[in-house]
Parts: structure tokens; sequence; C-alpha cells
């Protein structure tokens, strides 16, 4: 198999474009769809202060690496969720492609909110994954907006993009249909978020991450054995096997024609208030991440209680 | 004679076992490290990438195979002897 631009020994073949690449060629490919969707989609400029959400992955380790390669202005989040079995692992990753790469990043350790995972997994009934992405999405948000930061941006690529839009439409979720895409817009007390390898698979950060010699973290969370998006995620990619090019066509018909369905409900459906307590912005008057807090202090009192009886 | 594992072991993924290609004349034995699981395991009969990808109950575009530090495509010949690393792609969580 030869590269299709230059002709030499390919490294990555790729069906749902018909085509194969050397490694050179193949990291043009990359910063060529990655450019592609921030201008697309106006995600930013080189004006802009992007503040990268990095988890230590190959994912958002790819979107940072292409986005200081193409010289924007950028500095990362991690999020250390306090699980002991991954979480040190994944912040080492993430410090280290950070100092290697000389961007800087910013560390918040949810255990110092008394938000460790490991604690609130035992604590809380809800689905772990739902609840730890609502604090992501809540810490995230709230530093950006209360460090200047213009811009969010996450490593989610297509297949993330196209088995969400895939589990929306089976529950014909209309709410997150109408606002499903690439970039939400700063607004009600939301920082702007993109989403700029929304183009690429994930086999293609993959193969980014290795040609670019990115070391990152592959080891799964332990309580994401649950999920269900990775099952939408393999019939997507059984479907794509069949049918290369299957999975771009359908987010971009999506972009394209499929969400202005969606979009007058949606407007109108959802009342986004401020949190009562911190005034981060929700539909429920206090926000899931003050509740959870709220939640966590009230058992950690209950304890105290309890052990003071003990010990009397 | 030539023996595969595979006939020995009455096995299509030799996946358990360890077998010593100069005791049993085996052909094509593959030495594969799975990622992120860092299994390791012995095939045979896998004379191209696909074919082993095939045995591995994976497909090409969810996984990275690699051997000497370097990409491999799925048109291409492995060797006896080999040792690759197939890396599973798709996130987890």
């Amino acid at each position: 198999m030869k590269c299709k631009r230059c002709q030499i020994p390919a490294v990555v073949a790729l069906p749902s474009h018909h085509t194969a690449f050397c490694k050179d060629c193949f990291l043009v490919f990359a910063r060529r769809l990655v450019e592609r969707a921030i201008k697309e989609h106006g995600m930013f400029t080189f004006d802009d202060r992007i503040l990268i959400a990095i988890s230590g992955g190959k994912d958002s380790l790819a979107l940072a690496w292409q986005l200081k390669d193409l010289g924007y202005n950028i500095e990362g989040l991690h999020i250390d969720l306090g699980i002991p079995e991954s979480s040190p692992i994944a912040r080492a990753y993430a410090e280290r492609f950070c100092a290697a790469n000389e961007i800087p990043l910013h560390v918040i350790e949810t255990a110092e909110l008394g938000l460790a995972m490991c604690d609130v997994k035992r604590r809380v009934k809800r689905p772990i994954c739902s609840v730890c992405g609502q604090t992501k999405r809540y810490l995230f948000n709230k530093f950006a907006r209360e460090n200047g930061f213009t811009v969010l941006a996450t490593g989610h690529n297509l297949d993330d993009e196209t088995s969400r839009l895939f589990a929306n439409v089976m529950r014909w979720d209309v709410e997150f249909l109408s606002d499903q895409g690439p970039v939400m817009p700063a607004e009600k007390g939301f920082a702007k978020k993109v989403k700029p390898l929304f183009r690429l698979t994930e086999f293609e950060t993959a193969n980014l991450c290795f040609l670019a010699d990115i070391d990152y973290g592959y080891a799964p969370c332990p309580y994401s054995s649950k999920a269900s998006f990775p099952i939408y995620k393999n019939l997507l990619a059984d479907l794509e096997d069949i049918q290369p090019g299957r999975k771009i066509r359908f987010y971009d018909g999506f972009l394209k024609d499929g969400r202005q369905g969606f979009a007058p409900r949606g407007e109108t459906s959802v009342d986004i208030q401020p949190c009562t307590t911190c005034g981060y912005p929700t539909s429920a008057g206090e926000c899931g991440f003050c509740r959870l807090t709220a939640t966590m202090n009230e058992d950690d009192g209950k304890r105290e209680t309890r052990n003071v009886k003990r010990k009397a | 004679m030539t023996t595969f594992c595979s006939d020995i072991l009455g096995a299509k993924t030799s996946e358990r076992l360890h077998v010593n290609p100069k005791t049993y004349n085996v052909k094509y034995m593959i030495t594969v490290r799975l990622e992120p699981e860092n299994r390791e395991l012995t095939l045979d009969r896998a004379a191209t990438v696909t074919q082993l990808l095939h045995k591995l109950g994976r497909k090409p575009g969810r996984a990275l195979v690699i051997r000497n530090g370097g990409l491999l495509t799925p048109d291409l010949n492995l060797k006896d002897g080999d040792h690759v690393i197939v890396r599973d792609v798709g996130s987890k969580g």
C-alpha cells in the first residue's frame, strides 16, 4: 500500500477516505482536518485564549499538540478525579506532555472539594459516569469563565459525536438534538465550547499520537464498564466497516440538514437560570454540582455524628 | 512434516499456550502483545496483518498494529518470529 500523495510506502490506511498515507502526509492530512473544522465553524482565532480540557488520553493530548503546532494561544486544565486506580496515571501523562510541549497546565483536584469520585461512587445512587461528567463540565466551565478564557476546547472526536448523535436519535431526544454540534456559543453563563477534532475518528487520533510521538494514557476508567456510549460506538463501527465513510456523512448531514428541524422546540422548552447557590447556569433552582456537594457534606456530617456517638 | 500449533492443540488461536517452534516445527509464530490489557500471546498461521487482526477478533480501523516501532497497514506480510503490538484505539471512558 502506497501513500496517495507521495507514493512511498504508507503507514496508515484510511478506507473511509479511500486513501492511505505515509507519516508526513498523514500529519498534514490530520492538520488540515482540524484547520477545516476550526474555519468552517468559526471556532476561534489566533486572538482567542483557549483552555483545553486535558484528561491525559489520546484525544485531548492530540488536540493540545495540534493547536500548539498551529500556533494558537492555549493552556490546559486537568481535573484529578480522585480515582486511586486511574487518576494518578492520567495526571502523570497530562503533566509530562504539557511540560515537554511547554503548555501551561492547571490542575483541579476534586478530592480537595470533597468530591473524590471513589467516595462519590460509594454514596451517590445516580450512575457515576453521569455524576462525573456533570462535575467535569461544571469545573471546566467555571475555570474558563473565571480565568478569562474565551473558548473551552475538548477532544471529542467523530466517534464520540456520532455515537452521541445515534443515542439521541434512538431516544428522539429533541433537546439534545437541537443543540448538538461542534460549537456551543457562549451564552447564559456558559463558556464557548468547541470540538476541533470532530472530523477525526478515534483511529485517526490514535495514529496522530503515535506518529507525533505523543505518549498517552490508554488505561480505561475502572468505573466505565456500564457506560452506554461504547454500545453505540461499536454499532456504528460495524456499519463503517461495511460502508466506509458512513460516520462522517451521518454527522455532516445532521449538521447541514437535520439539526435545524429540532431547533425551535429546543429554544423554548428549557428555562436556564443562575444557580441559587453558586450562580452557575441551570434548569433547576440549585445546580447539580451544588446539590452533589451538599449531599456529600451531609453524609460527612452524619458520619462524624456517628463517630462521636461511638466514641462516647 | 510441518505441524501447526492449532493442529496439535485443537484450537484456532493458541492464546493460552506458548508453543516452542523448535519442538513442533511450527510456521508463522507471531508473538503479540495486546494493549491496553498488556497480555501477551502467540499465534500461528497469520501471514498478513489482516489475518492477524481477524484471528484476534479485531478490525483494521479499530487497532494500531506496531512492529519494531513502526505502524503496519493491513496488507503487509508478517514474518515468522515477529513481535507485534496490537493496540485497541477505542476509548472506554
